[in-house]
């Protein structure tokens, strides 16, 4: 064989080893997927791509804007699941258990989370999922509404009394035709009126039974109503409700979400803050708690992997980033404490970022151990619908909603 | 088997056999498994699942309120919107087939709101409706008329989908107005030469001729209404809001499925007793047909 012909030779047969290696190199590090919403690309795109790039445990690949639902039915479950705080119940089997994970993991730190966002998606025992942003209810307020109508800003001190002050004489009408509101109304689901209830002392369930007909919730029911009714600070079922909060045309908002955020920042005009919800009737404990939390599917090839992958995205570096890109409000107490660590003045709306931390130690959680979504949105909202329209009692909603939704709890868990 | 019947057998699969292979895995199979869920307690977001017999037929049957709710709020919508989706067809069919000048574009407007994507219609019938500000409250208001609550108001709700659901009467229009044109036109000059009125040639010429298409018409909306989808689920934000006044069994049905707790095998029994519904309501339908379709014969 002359030089020429040993040159060629050598190099097809260099050429075949690395390529007939390149996949196998590749594959020695797992790849597992997730689903995220599009609008959270560049924000992470490029922090995902670092970790990839540095990781010799797992590669995560992302399927933006993909249905996360519909490849778990189509049986195409991602390696890590989104669920949340009321979806751990229905999702028990189809998450693992993280609990053997953290225990000989070392560098979790799982002390960092909030305790009560870690316990939120923990079922029967299990850590289903670790959080990554949460929303609890709190007091939104349109600055410049407060200004124009020179009245102070809402204060943590505040109770029912001062809210109904400050919405009656936030709201105005030309004629019979509104054109300010001073507080919204949230139709349709228990974002708002679930808070009330608990505020007067109620609550959804009681010793395992839905207790909306007591006393104090019936009270919470009332001033829901009465918001719209009596006081005439809030937009019915029929009223215009001038876009809502970002309409820019309503003082405040009673519990809100914390996923509205990037949507009332996207508002150039609309200046905003926050505060802790004034006390109800009887306490000031009340607002929702809820949250997101990223799991590992137990259909996943490689749960060690998928786990190394929910490490990363909940970990205080990447809820870092998502927080200051995307204020998603993060679940690690060191990432709370270096937003907090940033002077009022400097930080952007919402400012008050005490108040949200804060929501933390005084938030509820919803009922998880019971279907408490299909109740409440089948059985008891329709009927809360009807008081707001004027054709029930807050007693009679309280009564009727109570004895539907333990018929659908029998029916549901017999 | 001869080498005919081996070639007849060959060309068969090789023409039909994809359309087979489709229909067997795009219907029989999804039947099959609906069939089969249905005696589950499957969740799309459990894997584990067990047979439970009957159990899933009897709970919506015997207990469950919201699925009797939606019966009975999906009876009431079908019933006026196919009575009334099939009179606005005739109408429009009769008046279509005069030989008018530019016809042609008339023809196409009538059909042009089937053409629509319904969350383009439902926003449109929202702004209509606004009970604030919409465009008929608003023009009642200048009459000196007080508007009325209209979809966000649980006692209005379910007529003011009635109301948005009858733009899409285009296609029975067509098939009405291609069953008018086959109608021989000496038929009605000898009727106007014996002084017959409009009403006595409709009832005696026109209808007879065009009895067998009503029949299919009348099966075909009132199916098509029973199965309404879309635009209650988009104007009633998917929940049949307000108060469950605008919960279609079939908004219903895919709530059961898609949304918390994704109970699939529930959802699979809804869908078979649905499936049960529409069979005897057809059935009714051709025995009602046969009181009034004339054979050409």
């Amino acid at each position: 064989m002359n030089k020429s012909k040993k040159w060629i030779v050598g190099s097809v047969a260099f050429a075949l080893a690395f390529t007939l290696q390149a996949p196998f190199a590749h594959a020695a590090v797992p790849t597992v997927t997730v689903v995220m919403p599009t609008q959270w690309k560049a924000a992470f795109e490029p922090k995902i791509a670092a970790f990839n790039k540095s990781s010799s445990s797992v590669n995560i690949e992302v399927n933006w804007g993909g249905a996360q639902d519909q490849l778990i039915a189509a049986n195409k479950s991602p390696d890590i699941i989104n669920t949340g705080d009321l979806f751990v119940a229905a999702q028990k089997n189809l998450l693992v258990d993280l609990t053997p994970y953290m225990a000989k993991d070392k560098t979790i730190n799982s002390k960092d989370f909030y305790p009560a966002l870690l316990n939120a998606v923990k079922f029967q025992g299990r850590q289903l999922a670790l959080p990554y942003r949460f929303n609890v209810g709190l007091l939104y307020y349109n600055k410049a509404l407060f200004d124009a109508a020179n009245l102070s800003y809402p204060t943590a001190k505040w109770t029912q009394s001062n809210l109904v002050n400050a919405g009656q004489k936030l709201t105005k009408s030309s004629g019979s035709t509104s054109t300010q509101w001073g507080i919204a109304s949230t139709f349709g689901w228990w974002g708002e009126w679930l808070i009330h209830v608990r505020q007067a002392g109620g609550e959804w369930l009681q010793d395992g039974a839905v207790a909306l007909d007591s006393p104090a919730a019936i009270k919470g029911l009332t001033f829901f109503r009465d918001k719209v009714s009596k006081y005439k600070m809030s937009p019915g079922p029929k009223d215009d409700s001038l876009g809502g909060f970002s309409g820019g045309k309503t003082a405040m908002e009673y519990g809100g979400h914390t996923g509205n955020w990037p949507g009332y920042n996207a508002v150039s005009t609309l200046k905003w803050d926050i505060q802790v919800l004034p006390k109800g009737s009887k306490s000031s404990k009340g607002a929702e708690l809820a949250l997101e939390a990223w799991g590992v599917s137990a259909k996943t090839a490689n749960k060690q992997a998928a786990y190394e992958a929910v490490k990363f995205l909940t970990s205080a570096d990447f809820l870092t980033t998502q927080w200051t890109e995307l204020r998603l409000p993060p679940t690690r107490i060191s990432v709370a404490n270096a937003a907090l660590a940033v002077p009022v003045a400097k930080r952007p709306s919402p400012q008050n970022l005490e108040a949200l931390f804060g929501g933390i130690a005084t938030g509820m959680t919803l009922p998880r151990t019971i279907p408490f979504i299909k109740v409440t949105q089948e059985v008891v909202q329709p009927i809360i619908d009807k008081m707001l329209e004027g054709t029930l009692t807050p007693q009679e909603a309280g009564d009727q909603a109570t004895a539907a939704a333990n018929k659908a709890l029998s029916i549901l868990q017999p | 088997m001869s080498v005919k019947n081996r070639k007849d057998t060959r060309n068969f699969f090789a023409f039909a056999g994809i359309s087979i292979v489709g229909f067997l895995a795009f219907y029989i199979y999804p039947i099959v498994r609906t069939i089969y869920l249905s005696f589950t307690n499957t969740s799309i977001m459990d894997p584990i699942h067990s047979m439970i017999g009957w159990k899933n037929f009897e709970r919506a049957i015997k207990y469950d309120d919201v699925f009797h709710l939606a019966l009975k709020n999906t009876f009431k919508y079908a019933i006026f919107v196919a009575a009334l989706k099939l009179l606005l067809a005739l109408l429009a069919a009769i008046l279509l087939n005069n030989n008018l000048k530019g016809i042609g574009v008339f023809r196409t407007i009538f059909f042009l709101p089937f053409i629509i994507p319904t969350f383009a219609v439902s926003y449109v019938f929202r702004f209509f409706f606004h009970p604030a500000n919409g465009l008929v409250n608003e023009t009642l208001g200048k009459v000196g008329i007080t508007g009325i609550g209209w979809y966000a108001d649980s006692k209005t709700a379910m007529a003011t989908l009635v109301i948005s659901s009858l733009w899409g009467f285009g296609v029975p229009m067509l098939i009405f107005l291609a069953a008018l044109q086959q109608v021989p036109k000496e038929l009605y000059e000898v009727a106007n030469l014996d002084g017959a009125s409009r009403w006595l040639q409709f009832r005696v010429i026109t209808f007879p001729a065009i009895s067998a298409v009503f029949l299919f018409n009348v099966i075909l909306s009132t199916v098509d209404s029973l199965k309404s989808f879309d635009l209650a689920f988009l104007m009633g934000h998917g929940e049949g809001y307000p108060a469950n006044s605008t919960l279609l069994y079939s908004v219903y049905l895919f709530n059961q499925a898609f949304k918390n707790p994704w109970n699939l095998g529930y959802a699979s029994a809804l869908a078979l007793i649905f499936f049960a519904i529409l069979l005897v309501l057809t059935g009714i339908n051709f025995k009602l047909g046969k009181l009034y379709v004339k054979n050409e014969n």
